[in-house]
């Protein structure tokens, strides 16, 4: 759900930018904070904001039959932590800008609000009510990666109809109008990807149950010199 | 990769990248500052030819990389012009032209084609490893460059891991019907993020090898005739802005 | 086993490590390097191969047991590692989980750069390995175009830029020579490349021999499961058709056992 490059008026590019600096300075001090407890999370970061990149440069073709791809906030924020997804979101944004041409750089603000604050917050948020409530793994994940992925959208769509509100009907038409042109293709998405990420989770406890049982800890086992 | 490819092939790949990111920075300004949705076209074209004429990215090459942003910035504005009417009960709604909307449409569509001209002009002459040293003399905080680095140098090795991956399942009738598509695909991101672990324990290991204790040191590169550059570049850019708010 | 009485660089004295999950990695195990040698670490999967080069960089710390550089007990404090790993470069297999930058040039400058040197010498430290492994014409090629074989160049250059010492002396290898050791599941090149081929098995090092000493030890080596020398081999066949004398000197590699059958046939065919 990418604004691209232009395409905001100059007030709401700073507007979105001053709203995600604090989630992104936020995420970096945690980060820190645990860059200065385990030294590894450093490299840690770096290589999950590549995996980042790279999962939503995936296509999930044949299930969409469309060309569209995972969003991985639901992913990121239950493996990572939602605090740490704004700074991964945000280098990943940046990137894809200026190695994809998707998005922009006076748009990055508001892509970082909606994808890299808004999205995992979410999903993490909804995958620790779930839990509390008790409901199956499977659903939990579920429901995080897909919400996560919806709520997304739906900011995108608050942002468009906060710069674009309609002649006539104002903010809450164009605020429908762009959420029900965005539903046609994210709906779909948003429950694929929230297939897709019980999947993955379903694999991960096959491959690795100690990843999943401690995210940070990986036994020096697997180091191949 | 083809945005990629043109930065570390380009003839102004040795040119300061501060240079080209003022350039850049001016290209955006235009963009914003032209007043009328001819001048921001004149200003994408000006930024169009410099990268093609004076950076030597093929012509056809440029259009592939614009195409999907071209398009993407199709629907957006005929999202725009459309009007969505809400009748006085829910199920009376009607889509309709705005008319009144068009110059904003026609506005929004000429600074977009500014900015993403701009934009391709620093993305196809800069490498991103330019862009991190550049950022890093603007004085970035340390982690969000040291994250960089190291998603730039491992992202390829993930894409290169999940081709391989992809082509070994499809060999083997992974993706012949949706089901087993998912289930491919699902494997696929798991067996990747398994590796997010032992790749970063890996890197840990590697730098303590070689002495490190903290933040990720590199040699800053040199470039030749930096400052005539960024002057060249300034002026340069200075005159696209003159020029944007002289014909608007 | 042969009982080394010369100066070692590097000495591993039963070390014992095991890892966080319980899974042994070293399990007593001991070894001297000589200065000047060139040792190859044979062994399966698992024997413990890595983990012994992670304990001559310091890196991981034996849980009893000693590791000795230039006869001195290996200090774990700051500024010991700090010598040690100046000293002591390590190359891993796969260069795609060592490299950390793009940039060849940045990612040479690493290691350097955290031994604290100024920019300048840095700078010519990079050139000089880029220079020292054939690859100052690929330097301004991001990482990730470069083959195999090129990326692990890059790799070795980011630990000869950390040691000037090395460095200098690297057009005189042969002459003056460093110390090497390789863990490798080559047996073949083992042999033909090694002075000292020492084997490792289920956390210890089992045996420790001179490479010429080899072939009296094949059936043993069999034993080890890290396959045998083609080249021994059929030295070993071909002595017991009564081909070569049993006493006569190692052959090492495919050509010097064609020379060896040759002279022998040359001998033979003589009146």
């Amino acid at each position: 759900m990418h604004i691209m490059e232009g395409f905001l008026p100059l007030r709401h590019c700073i507007g979105w930018s001053v709203a995600s600096a604090p989630f992104v300075a936020y995420g970096l001090r945690t980060i820190n904070k645990g860059i200065k407890e385990n030294p590894e999370q450093r490299m840690l970061l770096g290589v999950a904001t590549a995996f980042t990149f790279v999962l939503s440069a995936l296509k999930m073709f044949s299930v969409t039959g469309s060309c569209s791809h995972p969003t991985g906030t639901g992913l990121g924020a239950v493996l990572f932590g939602p605090a740490a997804m704004a700074p991964i979101g945000a280098v990943v944004l940046l990137f894809q800008a200026i190695l994809l041409a998707h998005g922009g750089l006076t748009t990055l603000g508001a892509n970082i609000f909606s994808m890299a604050i808004v999205g995992p917050f979410a999903a993490f948020g909804i995958y620790r009510l779930a839990q509390a409530l008790k409901l199956p793994f499977g659903v939990c994940i579920f429901l995080a990666a897909s919400m996560g992925d919806l709520l997304t959208y739906v900011t995108t769509s608050l942002q468009l109809a906060l710069a674009f509100p309609d002649p006539v009907g104002g903010f809450a038409a164009s605020f429908a109008k762009f959420a029900g042109i965005f539903a046609v293709t994210q709906i779909p998405l948003a429950i694929s990807e929230g297939f897709l990420t019980v999947i993955v989770f379903n694999a991960l406890a096959r491959l690795n149950p100690q990843e999943l049982k401690d995210l940070n800890v990986v036994t020096a086992k697997e180091v191949q010199a | 990769m083809l945005i990629e490819h043109s930065a570390y092939t380009n003839r102004w790949r040795r040119v300061s990248p501060a240079a080209k990111g003022l350039f850049s920075l001016c290209g955006l300004v235009a963009a914003y500052a032209a007043a009328t949705p001819a001048a921001a076209c004149g200003s994408a074209a000006v930024l169009c030819v410099v990268t093609v004429l004076g950076a030597g990215i093929p012509p056809l090459r440029y259009l592939r990389v614009a195409a999907p942003a071209l398009f993407f910035l199709a629907v957006s504005a005929l999202s725009l012009a459309v009007s969505l009417k809400i009748g006085p009960s829910m199920a009376d709604v009607s889509l309709h032209l705005a008319r009144t909307g068009f110059q904003r449409v026609a506005q929004v569509c000429g600074r977009s084609l500014g900015g993403l001209a701009a934009l391709l002009f620093l993305a196809m002459t800069t490498s991103l490893i330019d862009i991190i040293g550049l950022l890093r003399r603007l004085k970035t905080p340390e982690v969000l460059l040291d994250m960089m680095t190291l998603c730039y140098r491992t992202l390829f090795v993930f894409s290169e891991a999940v081709h391989d991956t992809l082509t070994a399942q499809s060999a083997r009738l992974g993706y012949a019907t949706m089901r087993h598509s998912m289930h491919s695909l699902g494997g696929l991101v798991a067996t990747i993020t398994v590796q997010v672990w032992q790749r970063s324990q890996a890197l840990h290991v590697a730098a303590l090898a070689r002495n490190n204790d903290g933040p990720l040191r590199f040699l800053e590169q040199v470039y030749p005739h930096s400052t005539r550059d960024i002057c060249l570049a300034v002026s340069g850019g200075a005159a696209l802005v003159a020029l944007v708010r002289v014909i608007s | 086993m042969k009982q080394q009485t010369t100066d070692p660089i590097l000495e591993v004295q039963a070390v014992r490590f095991r890892y966080p999950d319980g899974s042994v990695g070293l399990d007593g195990c001991s070894l001297a390097i000589q200065r000047g040698s060139r040792t190859a670490l044979l062994g399966a999967n698992g024997a413990g191969k890595s983990t012994l080069f992670l304990h001559l960089n310091g890196i991981l710390r034996p849980m009893s047991g000693a590791v000795l550089f230039e006869g001195l007990p290996v200090d774990y404090g700051r500024q010991g590692l700090h010598h040690l790993r100046s000293r002591v470069g390590l190359v891993f297999q796969n260069p795609d989980r060592q490299l950390f930058s793009a940039r060849v040039r940045e990612d040479i400058s690493f290691g350097p750069l955290n031994l604290g040197l100024d920019a300048g010498t840095v700078r010519n430290r990079v050139e000089e390995a880029l220079l020292a492994v054939g690859m100052t014409a690929c330097a301004d090629k991001p990482v990730h175009n470069l083959s195999f074989g090129q990326k692990k160049r890059v790799c070795i250059a980011g630990v000869l830029a950390m040691q000037a010492e090395l460095a200098q002396i690297l057009d005189r290898l042969h002459a003056e020579g460093m110390t090497v050791i390789i863990a490798t599941h080559d047996m073949d090149y083992a042999y033909q490349w090694a002075d000292v081929l020492a084997i490792m098995d289920t956390g210890i090092c089992a045996a420790s021999w001179d490479a010429a000493q080899l072939p009296a030890y094949l059936d043993q080596l069999e034993g080890f499961g890290v396959g045998v020398p083609r080249v021994a081999e059929m030295h070993k066949a071909l002595a017991a058709c009564g081909l070569f004398g049993p006493d006569l000197p190692a052959v090492r590699s495919h050509s010097e056992l064609l020379d060896a059958i040759a002279k022998m046939a040359a001998v033979g065919s003589r009146p």
